[in-house]
């Protein structure tokens, strides 16, 4: 325990202090550091998954408090609570109906037992699932072949004959943590990867002699593009310089150095050119549940005016930046101001800062968001790892991701559930 | 302007004292518009200054100052090119063969074409020349060479009164009747009527804030800042990213323009159409004041057939902020360009009104007034 609690003291160290940059980095952090959290917390006989879910809400609620803006901290926490519920209600099912599942298996194969332990235990979830809950879209998908998938995963001897051992508590115990530790890796391994499986998609979205037009930089948007270059599709690219951080000049000459036609522009500019532009292609920092779209300053400006000019807005988003939160007035409550010194240089206008006369207050005053929202109407689709969604599908996402138990991130008195 | 026309351009070269070398990375889209390497032709031009006899030295140094930046806008482009001007025209003597208004004509035409390679001109600037060379048309033969020099000096004093400096009273009358108080005034950019009229306001007592929103590359928002702030006034100062975040405070935009074109376009500083479009969204009045002078029967739709294109330099270096050196060698790659858009055309449904000399008009009343008040008929 005292490990962890460097670690995560460690972590909201950084988190206040914004050392941290972008959703991707912060969602692996956070990924990892509660998988620690979760693999040195004792379990006690009864009423494991509780234990878990209340020592990952304590963690949690600290996280998302150091950092309330970064909603991939949030988003993540959320995350892991659904797949310790989730793992404890596969479990306590297999308990049930592992006689069932036990005479079915016929094949042992002893040679992927290791490999095959998650997978079982997540065919059982969806059989769990299918009969104890009300159906969430992936269960209704995969319903038929669940129990056809069941004897072809082949649960091997070792893990029926674990299965039947299921009534023995402690090995439970093992089982839970070692199921939730093994989700979570998986979890991890999509945070990481997410940028490849959006990337798969460009070529369905990008043909011959596109002109794309983008804002600011994002890691998902240059895999994006450079996959849909490595298949030969001819476009050029208009990047946006994205003041004040100025970060299109960086994916500008990222693009360049891979032999794209690139096309600076300043902000002010993206009006005028937003008529010979094909597409506009943005990434995001976090999509909330109804659709909209939290991105970097200035992005409202560019779906706006390519909503006058009917150019088709695409947002790339990796799932962990799906939020279960509404938004509500976000342009205060989700945004941060930065600091006016990236506008003003406060050597030059010092004489101005002084207050002026009469009322007491100074003259003048600096806004510096960092953050824009985006309705979703603006938004024409939403790319992520799953495949391309309307911006009115986004909230049936979240109940796979999340458990409605989970919205609010905060340790109840009483423990358990 | 057909500068995608290599004849054009060899003819072009051949007659100009300036010598621009052509930029190398030439953004595809503007290909008929002039792009030149910026930087290179002041110092040249500046050793030339006592070798030109064909160039009065009145209008080379308007030329300079145009090129270098010192002067900036529409109105003081073109005053000071008018002042150049009757300079000039004081200078002139006639040669011995020769019709006043015909040679006159010529070394005007020849002055024009210096500046217009210094910087393109305004459109302002091109109405203000339209009007002087009909001015030089009109001169009866019989008039001698003194009279005919001095009726040309009071008509274009004339003209930068009446047209520029009462024109704004005017402007400034009427737009000052729009501001309430509690009033939350957005301004984009630096213009000088709308500068006039929120002093003025202010000295008239009223309590309102302005919104100041700035852009890249010329920042030209500080300098009104500053100006604004000595005079007393509450300002918040943001850039153009950040306009959706502040429109919500927001109750009236007054906006300046380099011209008004017949369809009601407002042809203004880049970013305009920005502004104006999120006013809109938002269900915020838009108000253009802008002379009459600077109406223009042209029409146009977008911003790319007719613009003018800055100095790509000054978009890859960040003033102030060092860390933001990634382009460095842009010029070398070849798959890189960067474009420097000088003006935009803002749709006229986006305009609620715009606030001239001759009143406040809607934007489809301004071929009206063309029409009427147009060439010829410049006198009211």
């Amino acid at each position: 325990m005292p490990d962890t609690q460097v670690l995560v003291n460690d972590f909201l160290n950084k988190l206040k202090k914004r050392k941290i940059e972008g959703s991707q980095a912060t969602a692996r952090q956070t990924a990892e550091l509660l998988r620690s959290v979760i693999s040195q917390q004792r379990v006690p006989y009864t009423n494991q998954a509780g234990a878990l879910i209340d020592a990952v809400k304590a963690v949690g609620e600290q996280l998302i408090a150091a950092n309330p803006v970064e909603l991939a901290v949030g988003n993540i926490v959320r995350r892991v609570l659904h797949i310790i519920r989730e793992e404890d209600l596969s479990l306590t099912t297999a308990a049930i109906g592992g006689l069932n599942l036990s005479a079915v298996s016929d094949d042992e194969n002893d040679d992927d037992r290791d490999g095959d332990s998650t997978l079982s235990a997540a065919a059982v979830a969806a059989a769990a699932r299918s009969t104890l809950r009300p159906p969430s879209l992936q269960t209704l998908l995969e319903d038929t072949p669940v129990s056809a998938a069941v004897p072809q995963t082949s649960s091997s001897g070792g893990d029926s004959e674990g299965k039947s051992k299921s009534a023995d508590k402690s090995s439970r115990s093992r089982k839970l943590k070692h199921d939730v530790i093994e989700a979570v890796n998986e979890l991890i391994q999509d945070i990481v990867t997410c940028h490849e499986q959006i990337a798969e998609q460009a070529v369905e979205h990008i043909h011959q002699n596109e002109v794309i037009l983008t804002l600011g930089s994002s890691r998902t948007v240059l895999e994006f593009l450079f996959a849909a270059k490595e298949k030969k599709r001819s476009f050029r690219v208009f990047v946006a310089e994205g003041a004040p951080r100025y970060q299109g000049h960086l994916l500008a000459k990222e693009l360049v150095a891979r032999g794209l036609q690139t096309t600076l522009i300043t902000d002010s500019a993206v009006f005028a050119m937003i008529s010979r532009v094909n597409m506009v292609i943005v990434g995001a920092h976090a999509v909330m549940a109804n659709g909209g779209v939290i991105a970097p300053v200035g992005m409202n400006l560019v779906a706006l005016a390519a909503q006058k000019h009917a150019v088709p807005f695409v947002v790339l988003a990796g799932s962990h930046k799906l939020c279960p939160l509404y938004p509500h007035n976000p342009e205060v409550l989700l945004n941060e101001l930065r600091s006016p010194s990236e506008l003003l240089d406060f050597g030059e206008f010092s004489d101005c800062m002084d207050f002026g006369s009469g009322s007491g207050s100074p003259l003048l005053h600096v806004v510096n968001p960092a953050f824009d929202y985006v309705p979703p109407k603006l938004v024409s689709l939403f790319i992520t790892d799953t495949g391309g969604h309307n911006p009115s599908y986004m909230y049936r996402l979240i109940a796979d991701y999340y458990s409605a138990d989970d919205l609010v991130v905060q340790r109840r008195a009483t423990a358990g559930n | 302007m057909q500068y995608d026309d290599k004849s054009r351009v060899q003819k072009l070269k051949k007659r100009s004292v300036v010598k621009p070398t052509e930029a190398r990375n030439r953004v595809e889209l503007f290909r008929h518009l002039p792009q030149y390497e910026h930087g290179t032709q002041l110092p040249v031009l500046q050793s030339k200054f006592f070798q030109l006899d064909t160039l009065h030295p009145a209008v080379y140094k308007v030329g300079l100052q145009y090129l270098s930046g010192d002067i900036c806008g529409g109105n003081a482009r073109c005053i000071a090119m008018l002042q150049a001007f009757q300079e000039a025209i004081r200078d002139y003597s006639t040669p011995p063969a020769k019709t006043l208004s015909r040679d006159l004509t010529a070394k005007i035409s020849s002055y024009v074409s210096f500046l217009i390679d210094c910087r393109p001109l305004s459109v302002s600037m091109g109405n203000a020349i339209r009007f002087l060379k009909s001015q030089i048309a009109k001169i009866p033969i019989s008039l001698s060479e003194s009279e005919a020099k001095a009726t040309l000096h009071s008509d274009i004093e004339r003209f930068i009164n009446e047209k520029i400096i009462l024109a704004d009273r005017v402007i400034v009358k009427h737009a000052v009747t729009k501001i309430r108080d509690g009033d939350v005034l957005l301004t984009y950019g630096s213009s000088s009527a709308v500068e006039m009229i929120l002093q003025h306001a202010h000295e008239l007592g009223k309590q309102f804030r302005v919104v100041i929103v700035d852009s890249r590359p010329k920042h030209e928002g500080k300098l009104l800042l500053r100006r604004l702030v000595r005079k007393g006034l509450s300002c918040t100062y943001t850039h153009i990213n950040a306009i959706s975040y502040i429109m919500h405070e927001v109750t009236r935009v007054f906006l300046g323009a380099s011209s008004v074109l017949s369809n009601g376009t407002v042809y203004s500083r880049v970013g305009t159409a920005c502004v104006a479009m999120v006013a809109y969204g938002f269900h915020i009045p838009v108000l253009v004041c802008c002379e009459a002078y600077k109406f223009h029967e042209r029409v146009q739709l977008d911003s790319i057939c007719s613009n003018e294109l800055g100095d790509p330099d000054s978009i890859s270096k960040v003033p102030g902020r060092e860390d933001i050196n990634h382009l460095d060698g842009w010029d070398k790659s070849e798959n890189l360009q960067l474009l420097n858009l000088i003006y935009d055309a803002t749709p006229s449904d986006y305009v609620s009104l715009i606030i001239t000399d001759y009143g406040m008009i809607p934007p489809t009343s301004v071929p009206v007034i063309v029409r009427e008040y147009g060439r010829g008929q410049l006198w009211i």
